[in-house]
């Protein structure tokens, strides 16, 4: 939805990914997807929940 | 990306009514032609293709995934509730922690005044706002609504108000 910021995957764990956000990094869960590294997520509640396209990164970016 | 979840089927409404009160809430966030199609979908029971899969991705993922935790196949209305009062708010917090994210959350309101499909609305948090009634045309004036962004999405009653209210205190949106 509207103004969700994504997270770059810059390191897959077993159980989570560490996200570059640019100004922090923080780390997600993957119980119920796996992204990989260079992909971009959201997250909510500690969890990643969606994969972004390409196309849906530079929208959200620009937002 | 690989699933673990059925990530990538499309979300399973419990009824009608559900999908209705999604498209309630989801409304603000579609883009403007494809409001009046979902306001004839609520009010008029006219069939809309819209993929709400396609539409909202990240709102309907985390209901599969609340459905999911819940150990329900399909969502229902209290599911979308709270995915909307209290889960989305979270979200917005978390991903951007910078950012006023206020126009986005989902809000309570007292309507004030009412004039065909506008109202004016007191916000818990002071703000007078003038929003679109247009799905919600039997509320008037007095009754508690839930607002985002610029529509009103459901008529609620004061315990729900009191609730959501507690929750945007306790995320420091409220103070």
């Amino acid at each position: 939805m509207c103004l969700a910021r994504p997270g770059k995957v810059v390191e897959v764990k077993e159980n989570s990914v560490i996200l570059d956000y640019g100004d922090e990094k923080r780390e997600a869960k993957t119980t119920y997807l796996k992204p990989e590294i260079g992909e971009y997520v959201i997250v909510n509640s500690g969890q990643v929940i969606q994969n972004l396209s390409e196309e849906e990164v530079k929208e959200t970016i620009t937002l | 990306m690989k699933p673990k979840m059925k990530m990538n089927e499309k979300i399973n409404f419990k009824d009608k009514e559900a999908k209705k009160i999604f498209m309630r809430y989801a409304l603000p966030c579609s883009d403007e032609e494809r409001r009046k199609e979902i306001i004839r979908y609520i009010n008029e029971d006219e069939e809309a293709d819209i993929d709400t899969s396609e539409s909202f991705p990240t709102a309907t993922n985390m209901l599969k995934i609340m459905a999911h935790e819940k150990g329900e196949k399909e969502v229902d209305k209290e599911i979308i509730r709270e995915y909307f009062w209290f889960r989305h708010g979270e979200m917005l917090k978390e991903n951007n922690p910078d950012k006023d994210v206020k126009k986005c959350l989902v809000m309570p309101g007292k309507i004030k005044s009412k004039e065909g499909k506008e109202g004016i609305v007191e916000l818990v948090n002071g703000e007078e706002k003038k929003v679109d009634l247009s799905t919600l045309e039997e509320t008037g004036k007095g009754s508690w609504v839930v607002i985002h962004r610029d529509y009103a999405s459901e008529k609620i009653n004061e315990e729900d108000k009191d609730d959501i209210k507690e929750f945007l205190i306790d995320l420091e949106i409220l103070e």
